[in-house]
């Protein structure tokens, strides 16, 4: 009897959420229509680029290829001898001008140097779609604009991968720098209260997101003390710098094999007495995981021991293809859900517990998914939750007319806004537009392939079980 | 832990008497899967490697005596086993075989040879299947034996246990399969053509994969139908007698395998001009294996057949770092190729060929990833690089440094600081500017010494890699298609590997081996293995008598 109450309670509730759900999906696609912008706002040429691209698996995989590597070609020759390389491999998939045209590609003189010069800027100019700046004071310049939107924004480093002792320390003084630099710029800012307060009162206008791994070369979970505390010996300056100039620090989460060494040293170092009472940190958190609901669950009981909050990032995980095809080669359980949906439905399942256990888990939304957003939204609508108690956060150069219309909607948006030299950012690049042309991907349905605002806005768990 | 555990079960009651009266099917009847690695990132798995260290600690300084016809018997003498990582700890007191012994030892598996070759060959495997099994209920202790006896840094040490487990599972379904005989019958005429074993077979195994090359060879030979002899390392030889544990406790018939350790000059010739024995199967150095092959084509009296030896004999193995490589992905590479385990592996890198434009930075990063490794003892888990196995292999490796400085240039030199009154530690070394024809770029060296060679073009770089006796791994890093095809087709050596370790082989998706002065026969853990261990024969019979024969389709062996 009691039972059948509170289910009956809880389908009530439920369907009130999704029809909020629905009505914020609906609100923030209207919004979409009505600005002008588009996607990535990209140039005819980099949009045909694009598109191409994403129509052919083969030509995709050989132009990531070729944006990966073309920092490290150094003349003309390297260049056009990639290119025929690359798409040689890929001939039967292009088109017979190109194929014609492949075998004609200049290696040198002045048609070389243009072919070279013009495969230098286009790479430039789409890693700038993605990359804020190659240094502090570009990357300031790329803030300030934001900020005039009425977006906050978190900044990443963009470095290549520590295997030396040597980069972790210019890692480290990296971080601190960055720190310094901008809190000397943003903190005399004028106030912009939509972005400089939560439901408790102001939040840190600098935010870093940190990795772990760039601050020690032999990173290792096999020898978690070890690598705690060596990453530790150069993480406690960057968080009393981040005390000492009002900023907060964010710990990235990277991939699976180092999920759980990274919330272990997140909380050894928090918990250390300097700490202990500093709430201005947070970690990301990844839905794709299946074990993120028990680590959510640990993270909140360890930090009602510590005794002051923390922040989560909730994201979806952008390792997906990495950890699926990593466990298959190692035998390995594959740690991430197989499907889309799955992720979809876990990550609001985790909205829930975030939004529930907010005292405590601080919850910052990282998604471009409106579906995904449309449900913290209303969920947090249907708990009550005063103005400013959430933060949804988007990644530099994504969905900027998402963003415009969460900040239309007295949100607070912070942009996760990558920074550095082109060529450790093409990782990053390679990466993002991935995302960007992945046959599963919420922005390519929504603006490339116009996929109805009905099944956009679908309830992943609806979805679930009728599959 | 592992998921193979949970597609094979402990075999039910029920079907031990099958296993009895010849063959098991159950255990077979699932296709070869690798065994897959332990994930150190799981706490239990840490736990687990933890509480085995701790296990076993107490346990070093026994006894090893060795084992014929299922019989310890005793030694006039013992020989230490000693821990290099602090190489004041005993690790295993060994039985010092005499050459009387090593002569009985012959005598026994002659003797067990019939009967052990006309087992059924599903009931051979199935031992095999067994033994898998049961190392993986001990994989955590077999694994801290190896860190203790070899040096062995955790994560390696587990490989190696799972290496062997893979072994006895691939040859077991190796063995399944080439018993079914080939049948080319023709109306009144069956013709069969079938394999069977050689005889009495000596492995002797080298000390770096303590467990696993011994458990290939070992388990290869007796999958076959082959009496066996192990021979373990000197430096390894209580592992050798863990590895016998797991065959007595899956209850191999006597005689059938027999573990003799000691001194290899003195019970390596008993052993390899016994008239008596078919086969040898060895790995290691050069020198040894050439040593062997000769003694081996010597006939002796009362010597009826032409001894087969097989022979894995080490590499002076290259990487080929191309101007458009991922530097992150080579300098990693070929610093965990070079300096994993400290360089004794005969897959492991020791000579690496830059291009021109790449050349000092790629130098700089990667002395400065070299500096980053952690020298340390290998039970603690933060070792990058270990010791080296025992004293003489320190003072080898010492005097090729020495040698080195007249031949190229010292660029990093690291130092094992206080760790060298602990045991035989050597940090790694760096030479630079390493030209193709000295000696550093062209004898193995077994230890963490690595040799940076530069190269003008993709064309020198091929000519310097093809360049020295060997033929065992090789690699490259590049992004260029062209230069991948090229190096694919032109990098003659046994197990080639492209942007990644030249380490790490895996049975049966990477069968391992070389060629040239690398090795002779067959690679291990892979389709052709076995074949070396047994003798084709062809059986005709003429089935018409009086006009009339039985039905061909009909015919069953």
């Amino acid at each position: 009897m009691k039972n059948d109450q509170r289910m009956a309670d809880g389908g009530w509730r439920m369907a009130d959420v999704e029809t909020l759900t629905q009505s914020y999906g609906r609100e923030i696609f209207a919004r979409l229509r009505r600005s002008a912008a588009i996607p990535f706002a990209p140039s005819w040429w980099d949009e045909r680029l694009m598109e191409w691209s994403m129509g052919d698996e083969q030509i995709k995989l050989q132009l990531f290829r070729f944006v990966d590597v073309l920092p490290l070609l150094h003349s003309p020759e390297a260049i056009s001898q990639h290119l025929r390389e690359y798409f040689g491999e890929a001939r039967e998939h292009l088109p017979g001008w190109m194929r014609l045209g492949l075998r004609w590609l200049p290696r040198s003189g002045f048609l070389g140097r243009m072919l070279a010069a013009t495969a230098y800027r286009s790479a430039g100019r789409l890693a700038r779609k993605f990359i804020a700046g190659t240094n502090l004071e570009e990357a300031l310049a790329s803030i300030a604009e934001m900020r005039r939107r009425s977006l906050a924004f978190t900044i990443d480093r963009l470095g290549e991968a520590t295997i030396t002792e040597q980069e972790a320390d210019q890692a480290q003084a990296d971080y601190l720098e960055l720190i310094r630099g901008l809190s000397r710029q943003v903190n005399t800012w004028k106030d912009n209260g939509l972005i400089d307060r939560d439901d408790h009162g102001p939040v840190p206008r600098v935010n870093v997101s940190v990795k772990l791994s760039a601050l020690y070369s032999q990173f290792d979970p096999i020898d978690p003390e070890g690598t705690s505390q060596a990453v530790r010996r150069r993480l406690r300056p960057i968080l009393h710098a981040a005390r000492e100039h009002y900023a907060f620090v964010n710990i990235d989460m990277e991939q699976y094999a180092f999920k759980d060494l990274t919330l272990q040293i997140f909380r050894e170092v928090l918990d250390e007495a300097e700490f202990r009472d500093w709430p201005d940190a947070g970690i990301a958190i990844q839905a794709y995981l299946r074990d993120t609901a028990g680590d959510l669950e640990e993270l909140s009981a360890w930090v009602q021991r510590r005794g002051t909050p923390v922040t989560v990032r909730l994201v979806k995980g952008a390792y997906w293809d990495y950890e699926t095809i990593m466990s298959a080669q190692l035998g390995w359980p594959n740690p991430v859900w197989s499907h889309k949906r799955e992720t979809d439905a876990n990550y609001e399942r985790l909205t829930e517990f975030l939004i529930d256990n907010r005292r405590w888990l601080r919850p910052a939304f990282g998604s471009h998914n409106v579906r995904s957003l449309a449900h913290a939204l209303a969920l947090a609508h249907v708990r009550g939750l005063p103005p400013g108690s959430i933060e949804f956060q988007m990644l530099y150069g994504m969905a900027e007319p998402i963003k415009d219309a969460l900040v239309s909607l007295g949100q607070r948006v912070r942009v996760y806004t990558p920074y550095g030299q082109l060529l450790p950012g093409m990782a990053y690049l390679v990466r993002r537009l991935l995302e960007n042309t992945a046959n599963e991907s919420f922005l390519r349905a929504s603006f490339t392939e116009h996929v109805s605002e009905e099944q956009l806005l679908r309830n992943p768990l609806e979805a679930e079980h009728v599959h | 832990m592992n998921s193979r555990s949970h597609v094979i079960h402990e075999p039910p009651a029920a079907r031990h008497d099958k296993q009895h009266d010849g063959g098991s099917d159950i255990l077979a009847a699932s296709p070869f899967r690798v065994e897959p690695l332990t994930d150190f990132s799981r706490a239990e798995a840490r736990r687990a490697m933890d509480a085995a260290l701790l296990e076993v600690a107490p346990q070093l300084g026994r006894t090893y005596p060795p084992i014929l016809d299922g019989q310890a018997v005793a030694t006039a003498a013992t020989f230490d086993s000693l821990n290099p990582s602090h190489c004041k700890q005993i690790v295993g007191r060994c039985g010092r075989a005499s050459a009387e012994q090593a002569e009985k030892a012959v005598a026994v598996a002659k003797t067990a040879f019939p009967a052990w070759r006309d087992t059924e060959p599903a009931k051979r495997a199935d031992y095999l299947f067994r033994a898998a099994q049961v190392m993986r209920r001990r994989r955590f202790e077999l694994a801290a034996w190896q860190v203790y006896e070899c040096g062995k840094p955790r994560r390696e040490a587990d490989a190696d246990v799972a290496e062997s487990i893979d072994y006895c599972e691939f040859y077991g379904h190796e063995m399944l399969r080439l018993a079914k005989p080939r049948r080319r019958d023709v109306p009144g005429e069956e013709n069969v053509y079938f394999y069977e074993p050689r005889g009495v077979t000596v492995v002797i195994a080298p000390w770096n994969f303590p467990m696993a090359i011994l458990c290939g060879m070992t388990t290869a030979a007796l999958v076959t139908g082959n009496t066996v002899i192990m021979k373990p390392a000197e430096q390894s030889a209580v592992i050798g007698a863990k590895l016998m544990e797991v065959f007595q406790e899956v209850g191999l018939p006597p005689g059938v395998v027999a573990y003799l350790p000691g001194i290899g000059e003195e019970i390596g010739p008993v052993l390899v001009d016994h008239p008596d024995v078919a086969m040898i199967a060895f790995t290691g150095s050069r020198g040894v294996g050439l040593h062997i092959n000769r003694q081996a084509t010597e006939v002796r009296q009362g010597q009826e057949h032409v001894k087969r030896v097989l022979a894995e004999m080490g590499g002076k193995n290259a990487i080929i770092v191309d101007d458009d490589a991922d530097m992150d992905e080579a300098v990693h590479g070929v610093v965990a190729s070079a300096f994993g385990y400290a360089g004794q592996k005969c897959s492991a890198c020791s000579r690496v060929i830059v291009l021109e434009s790449i050349y000092d930075s790629f130098v700089a990063r990667l002395i400065e990833a070299t500096r980053s490794l952690k020298v340390a003892p290998a039970e603690d888990p933060g070792c990058t690089v270990g010791p080296v196995i025992d004293a003489e292999a320190y003072q080898r490796i010492q005097n090729t440094i020495e040698k080195g400085k007249s031949e190229g240039r010292l660029v990093y030199a690291g130092d094992a600081g206080a760790l060298k009154d602990e045991g035989y530690y050597i940090a790694p070394h760096i030479f630079d500017n390493v030209a193709p024809g000295t000696s550093i770029a062209q004898e193995e060296i077994f230890g963490p010494v690595l040799a940076v060679l530069r190269a003008g073009n993709l064309d020198q770089a091929l000519e310097i890699a093809n360049g020295t006796q060997y033929a065992l791994t090789g690699g490259l890093f590049s992004r260029s298609p062209e230069h991948i095809a090229r190096i694919k087709r032109e990098f003659r050596v046994g197990n080639l590997y492209i942007n990644r370790k030249i380490t790490g082989a895996i049975v049966d998706r990477q069968p391992f081996g070389g060629f040239k002065m690398s090795g002779i026969g067959s690679k291990a853990g892979g389709p052709d293995y076995l074949l070396q261990f047994v003798l084709p024969r062809t059986i005709t019979e003429n089935t018409l008598r009086r006009g009339f024969a039985p039905d061909v389709g009909a015919t069953e062996l």
